[in-house]
C-alpha cells in the first residue's frame, strides 16, 4: 500500500495532535532546514530516524541503527551460515599461499636439480663405460684429463669436448651459472695447470673417495665438474654445494655422534636395571654373571629377577601366615588350658579344668535348700580335697567378710543360689547395692538369704563416702555365667545391677 | 519546529514501513520497504555463505531530480 502525502500528513496530524496548520508549518520548516543543509553540502540528521545526506544531486537516506533494526525485526539475530559443501573450495585457496612458498623453495633448489639431472644424463649416455675405464686406470693418469676438461670449462674451449658433448653441456651450464668467477682465474689456471693442477685434482679425487666411497669407483665428469671449481678456489660459486657436502660430512659425522650418544645413553639406561637388580637382592650371582653379558642381556636379566621376586613373594607370605596361625593356635591352647604352662595359662581355666568334673555334683548339692545334709557331704569332700584348696581359701577369708550360714565350704562350686563357697570367691558376682551403713547391708543380706541367694557383703573403701558395703549375690565362674543368671532370673534383679569380680 | 514533531515524524514513517507501506513526503521523497530474500553468496575466498533474509528501508529523493 502506498501512502501519498495527504494520507501521511493526516497520520502526522493525528499522531502529533497538532492542528493541520501547525503540522504543515512544522513540516515546511523541516523541509526548509533540510534544503538549507543540503545547499551547504551538509547532512541532516533526525535523531532516532536517520541521516539525509546529499551526494551529487541525489539525496540519500541512511537509517539509524534503531530504525534499521526495528524494520528488520523479523530477521533480527539471523547471521550468515557457511554452506557445508563449500569447505573443499575453502581449503584450496588456503593452500595456494603455501604452494607459493614452496614454489620459492623449488626455485632455490633448481641449481641442484640441474646438476643431478646432468648426472643422470651422463650415465644414460654411455659415459658409464668411460667412467669404468677411468676407474680402472691410474688416478694420476686420469687427473690430467679431468684437469684439462675442467680447464676447458673455465676457458670455454668447447672444441676440445668432441666425443664429450655432455661435458661441454655441463661446462656451458656451469659457465652460465658462474660467468664472473671464470675471468679472474683464467690466467692463473693456464700457468698453474701443468704444475699444481694435477696434484690438486688428485687430492680432490682422494677427498671425494673419502667422502663418497661409492662414487670413487666412478670418478666421472659429474664429479670433476664440481671438483674443478673447488680446485681453482672458486668455491664461492658453489657454496651451496660445498655447504651441502659439508653438511653431508656433518651428517655423516652426526650419526656417529648420535650413535655414540645413544650408546652412552643406553649404557646409562642399562645401568638402572643393574641397580634395581642389586637392590632386589634376589641374586648377587646374577649380577656378577650379567657383568660379562651384553647390556641387552642385562636388561633381560633384571625383569627375570623381578619376576622371580614376584613369584616368590606369595610363598613367603604363606609361610609367614602359617607360622602366625601356628603361634596363635599354640598360645590359645596354652591360654585356655589345653597345655598347662605356668604364667601363661589362665588360673580360672586351670581351676575350671580341675573343678569341671566335680561341678555337677556340687551344683546338685547346692540345689538342695536344707543345709544339714550338705554339711555331712561337704565335710566328707572337704577331707578329700582340703590339701588342694586350703591355702586360697584362707587368703580369701581375710579379704571377704561373709556371714553366711555355711561359709566353711572349700569346694569352688558356683551358682546364684545356695550357700557361699569360699573357694568360689575367685569368680564373679552380681552387685545389687552399695550401702553406706552396715545395718542396711545386713538387712539386705537377710532378705536375700531368705530367698535362698548366695549373699556376699563386702566393705569397699571409698574416698568420698568412707566405707561402702557392697551387697552382691551369686558366685559365678565367668562374667557370662553371671549375665546368664541375671537373664534367667529377671524378676529378682532390678535394672541397676553390675557384675564384678568377688575379690 | 519542535523535537516532538521530529520524533513523531520519524515514528510515523517507521510504522508505515514496518507495515510494508510506502510513504510519500512531498518535497522530500518516498520511503519504501525493501525485502531481500535469503540467498547464497560466494565469497572471495571461495566459501559459499547463506545470507539471511532482510527488510530494509529504501529512500527515493525528490530533491535534485
Amino acid at each position: 500500500m502506498h501512502l501519498d502525502h495527504d494520507k501521511f500528513f493526516d497520520l502526522l496530524v493525528e499522531n502529533t495532535g497538532m492542528t493541520p496548520e501547525k503540522a504543515e508549518k512544522q513540516l515546511a520548516e523541516l523541509l526548509a532546514e533540510m534544503k538549507s543543509a543540503f545547499d551547504e553540502d551538509d547532512a541532516y540528521e533526525i535523531e532516532g530516524f536517520g541521516i539525509f545526506s546529499k551526494l551529487g544531486n541525489a539525496v540519500h537516506f541512511i537509517p539509524s541503527e534503531g530504525l534499521a533494526t526495528e524494520i528488520n525485526y523479523k530477521y533480527a539475530g539471523m547471521e550468515p551460515i557457511e554452506m557445508p559443501g563449500s569447505v573443499k573450495s575453502e581449503s584450496e585457496p588456503e593452500e595456494n599461499p603455501i604452494r607459493g612458498m614452496m614454489g620459492d623453495e623449488d626455485v632455490y633448489e633448481d641449481p641442484f636439480e640441474d646438476i643431478f639431472n646432468e648426472k643422470e644424463e651422463l650415465e644414460n649416455d654411455g659415459i658409464e663405460g668411460e667412467d669404468a675405464e677411468l676407474s680402472t686406470a691410474d688416478e694420476e693418469l686420469e687427473a690430467p684429463n679431468e684437469l684439462e676438461d675442467a680447464l676447458s670449462v673455465f676457458i670455454g674451449a668447447d672444441d676440445e669436448a668432441e666425443g664429450e658433448d655432455i661435458d661441454a653441456d655441463e661446462i656451458e651450464t656451469q659457465a652460465e651459472e658462474s660467468p664472473e668467477i671464470e675471468d679472474p682465474f683464467e690466467e692463473v689456471i693456464n700457468e698453474a695447470a701443468e704444475d699444481t693442477g694435477i696434484e690438486l685434482e688428485s687430492e680432490a679425487a682422494e677427498e671425494e673417495k673419502e667422502s663418497e666411497p661409492d662414487k670413487v669407483k666412478k670418478p666421472g665428469p659429474e664429479q670433476w665438474g664440481i671438483n674443478a671449481h673447488k680446485q681453482e678456489g672458486q668455491e664461492n660459486a658453489f657454496t651451496g654445494l660445498v655447504g651441502d657436502s659439508k653438511a653431508d660430512d656433518d651428517e655423516a659425522e652426526l650419526p656417529e655422534e648420535k650413535l655414540a650418544e645413544e650408546t652412552t645413553t643406553e649404557d646409562e639406561e642399562d645401568f638402572i636395571p643393574i641397580v634395581t637388580n642389586v637392590s632386589s637382592g634376589s641374586g648377587k650371582a646374577k649380577k656378577d654373571s650379567s657383568k660379562d653379558e651384553s647390556p641387552k642381556a642385562k636388561a633381560e636379566v633384571a625383569p627375570k629377577a623381578l619376576r622371580d621376586r614376584r613369584e616368590s613373594s606369595p610363598a613367603i607370605l604363606y609361610v609367614i601366615l602359617i607360622i602366625l596361625v601356628i603361634g596363635i593356635a599354640g598360645y590359645a591352647s596354652v591360654y585356655f588350658g589345653l597345655i598347662n604352662i605356668d604364667g601363661i595359662t589362665d588360673s580360672n581355666n586351670q581351676t575350671a579344668q580341675t573343678t569341671m568334673p566335680s561341678q555337677p555334683e556340687q551344683s546338685a548339692i547346692s540345689a538342695t535348700p536344707t543345709g544339714t545334709a550338705d554339711e555331712t557331704t561337704d565335710k566328707a569332700q572337704e577331707s578329700v580335697q582340703k590339701p588342694k584348696v586350703e591355702q586360697p581359701v584362707q587368703e580369701q577369708v581375710a579379704a571377704v567378710t561373709t556371714t553366711t550360714q555355711q561359709s566353711a565350704t572349700s569346694k569352688p562350686s558356683f551358682g546364684l543360689k545356695g550357700s557361699i563357697n569360699e573357694a568360689a570367691n575367685t569368680g564373679y558376682t552380681i552387685v545389687l547395692y552399695h550401702l553406706s551403713r552396715e545395718s542396711g547391708a545386713d538387712r539386705a543380706r537377710k532378705e536375700l538369704d531368705s530367698k535362698g541367694m548366695r549373699t556376699i557383703v563386702k566393705e569397699i573403701p571409698s574416698s568420698k563416702y568412707g566405707v561402702l558395703y557392697r551387697v552382691s549375690v551369686g558366685q559365678f565362674r565367668t562374667m557370662a555365667d553371671a549375665a546368664q543368671a541375671v537373664e534367667d532370673n529377671k524378676g529378682l534383679f532390678s535394672e541397676n545391677y553390675s557384675i564384678t569380680k568377688i575379690n | 519546529m519542535t523535537k516532538a514533531f521530529l520524533k513523531i515524524f520519524g515514528i510515523t514513517i517507521r510504522d508505515q514501513i514496518i507495515m510494508k507501506n510506502s510513504v510519500e513526503v512531498k518535497g522530500l521523497g518516498v520511503f519504501r520497504a525493501e525485502h531481500t530474500s535469503q540467498e547464497q553468496v560466494k565469497k572471495a575466498d571461495g566459501t559459499i555463505v547463506m545470507m539471511p533474509p532482510k527488510d530494509s528501508i529504501e529512500f527515493k529523493s525528490e530533491i535534485g531530480e
